[in-house]
């Protein structure tokens, strides 16, 4: 894999305090970069950091430890940055003001850049968006209340691309919309990514959306990324147990190989989901681990490589031989 | 990859597109004249602006202070619809400039309550950290004062007069409008569209006045209208312990005040102004609670 580095996060760390505790680890030590027009998929369950990896990178908070470029400059939160990374939020309808209609709300984004030096610029630029995102000049004076899920996540699309953006971070973009509508909008950001050479970091809870659109996946637990690399071989033969129980609780349409979510399951505790299981030296999947030996509980297992480009973080998957395929896991939708 | 041909041809496309024509604009206006109880306020509040403003500009029947000594405590006739009191002064005429000064008081005073806390409760909102501390915890010993007590103090510390009355009812609101006001800039600073704000780049300016306030102008309205009933009150209430503006402008609790020792013998002296507040105080309240109704987006849409 070579490539223009678009965003480049570096041992990125964040910890919110918590009152009469200590502080909660949302990132533990996260490396992970974006190439140019390409896709990168984070997956991994709610609470495992993606969202705050989201806001990290589009400058709503700020690191506590750790690095994040963008364009090969340090992340500067203001106008300057805006212009390069952009965010789509998962609910269209609260990510638009109630009061303000699609055409003035991206009217406002031009106006805050001085992209347009005229109203009559600004209205046509204004339509040739819409057109972007496929909406019709007809939805212009429509407050988001009157525009369906699809239609309301394509005005926050063409809102987040007023600014010619190089990056959009999506963050489940289509997790509060219909199902019906969903693959529009995967398939329009697909177009829109070959059309404006647009790069991606495709945030999701769902390994079957981000197989979809992403070229490189990254899958985080507890906030860190437990295994990262190209999507086919991450999902055909997927080498961190996690992401192993992820595959097999994507639903697969066949009635004789059924989806297995039972993979998910936590053993033990109930809120493994947000603490570490293995402790503060282990391997913090531990206790759902059902391939887990003597030296997990012992020592906290680093992101290596196991293939060219294929990094995981799992004693067993790096020291045993590599399990033989069984076969994609996962197959990709036809293109 | 694949790309779904025009999205237009989905279903919920289709649908909107036959509510095309109609009207788009819920007027906040339109939907409070609708209201059932909205109307009833607007047509209350109206007919007290108004008669306030005749008395105000002297198209009243009688000038408020004409003494007629010759028409001492008449019940009401024709001449004099709402009677006359002990120095036979028409109650009507002096109703209406009671009125006007009872509403110039009430809306001095809400004015003050409204702009600074409101200000107060952006700031204490939208800045959070130590100016929100320091804004509430200010906020909490107004509040531990009951406000027609601290109206009273302010009053006898200031001395009397229409402007030190307004002042002392105003003063007493304030925490009301801070805690109104803070709570709604507190979830929508944190809301999604505001941060999408951020994330495009705009100033914290621009939020605050494009994206924030227009957002709780609503229910700073609605209990502006809500504050105007209760000043009325506590004007009443601190002119009929006296401490309300000295004459020859007699506030409608004054003229309750005077007349309280005359009800037994002349009853609409004391009936006269207390209609007058009621009909105030509860078409400001009537008015707020349709204002609330009317600038709700959930019932705005039907």
């Amino acid at each position: 894999m070579s490539g223009d580095i678009v965003l480049q996060a570096t041992a990125v760390e964040k910890e919110y305090p918590a009152r009469g505790g200590p502080a909660v680890r949302a990132l533990r030590g996260v490396t992970l970069q974006v190439e140019r027009a390409s896709t990168l998929g984070v997956v991994g369950e709610s609470g495992c950091g993606k969202s705050t990896l989201a806001r990290l990178m589009v400058g709503l908070e700020t690191p506590t430890r750790g690095r994040i470029e963008v364009m090969g400059h340090a992340l500067e939160p203001g106008r300057a940055l805006a212009r390069q990374i952009q965010l789509v939020f998962q609910d269209p309808f609260s990510s638009l003001n109630p009061r303000i209609t699609v055409a003035k709300a991206l009217q406002e984004v031009l106006v805050v850049h001085r992209l347009g030096s005229t109203r009559t610029q600004r209205q046509s630029r204004v339509d040739e968006l819409l057109g972007l995102v496929a909406l019709s000049p007809r939805y212009r004076d429509r407050y988001p209340h009157e525009l369906s899920g699809g239609q309301a996540q394509r005005v926050a699309i063409a809102r987040a691309l007023a600014v010619e953006p190089k990056i959009l971070v999506l963050d489940e973009p289509t997790s509060a919309l219909d199902v019906s509508v969903r693959a529009e909008i995967l398939n329009l950001l697909v177009r829109l990514q070959d059309q404006l050479d647009l790069s991606y970091v495709f945030i999701s809870h769902d390994l079957a959306m981000v197989r979809h659109v992403s070229d490189v996946i990254a899958v985080m637990y507890l906030g860190e990324v437990v295994e990262h690399g190209p999507y086919g071989e991450v999902l055909d033969a997927p080498c961190h147990p996690y992401t192993r129980a992820l595959a097999a609780a994507i639903p697969v349409p066949d009635p004789t190989r059924r989806a297995d979510p039972s993979a998910l399951e936590v053993s033990g505790r109930p809120d493994a989901a947000r603490e570490p299981l293995g402790g503060a030296t282990g391997c913090p999947y531990l206790g759902r681990c059902p391939d887990a030996e003597a030296v997990c509980a012992e020592q906290h297992p680093a992101l290596r490589p196991i293939e060219p480009d294929h990094t995981v973080a799992c004693h067993v998957a790096l020291r045993a031989p590599r399990r033989a395929p069984r076969g994609p896991l996962v197959e990709r939708a036809p293109s | 990859m694949s790309v779904v041909a025009d999205p237009s041809l989905g279903l919920p496309e289709a649908r909107e597109g036959l509510q095309l024509e109609r009207p788009r604009r819920h007027g906040v206006l339109r939907a409070l004249w609708k209201h059932p109880r909205g109307r009833i306020g607007c047509v209350l509040v109206g007919l007290v602006v108004l008669l306030a403003i005749a008395g105000a500009t002297g198209l009243t029947p009688y000038s408020p202070q004409l003494q007629n000594p010759l028409a001492v405590l008449k019940a009401p006739s024709l001449a004099h619809p709402l009677g006359t009191d002990q120095f036979g002064r028409d109650e009507l005429s002096m109703v209406f400039q009671g009125l006007f000064v009872s509403l110039e008081i009430a809306c001095l005073a809400v004015a003050i309550a409204g702009v600074v806390g409101t200000v107060a409760g952006i700031v204490a909102g939208y800045l959070g950290r130590w100016p929100s501390a320091v804004i509430m915890r200010v906020t909490d010993m107004l509040f531990a004062i009951p406000a027609i007590l601290m109206a009273l103090a302010i009053v006898t510390a200031l001395g009397p007069g229409w402007l030190n009355t307004a002042l002392a009812i105003g003063v007493g609101y304030i925490p009301i409008f801070v805690r109104i006001v803070r709570g709604p800039v507190l979830s929508l600073r944190e809301s999604a569209y505001v941060r999408a704000g951020r994330v495009l780049g705009f100033s914290n300016v621009r939020l605050l006045f494009r994206h924030v306030l227009p957002n709780v102008a609503g229910i700073v309205a609605v209990q502006v209208m809500m504050a105007l009933a209760w000043s009325i009150l506590a004007e009443a209430a601190l002119s009929f312990l006296g401490l309300g503006p000295p004459p020859p402008m007699a506030s409608l609790g004054e003229m309750v005040s005077q007349s309280s020792s005359l009800a037994a013998t002349a009853w609409w002296t004391l009936a006269a102004p207390s209609i007058a507040i009621v009909m105030a105080v509860i078409g400001f309240n009537l008015l707020g609670d349709g204002l609330r109704d009317a600038v709700d987006p959930r019932t705005q849409s039907r």
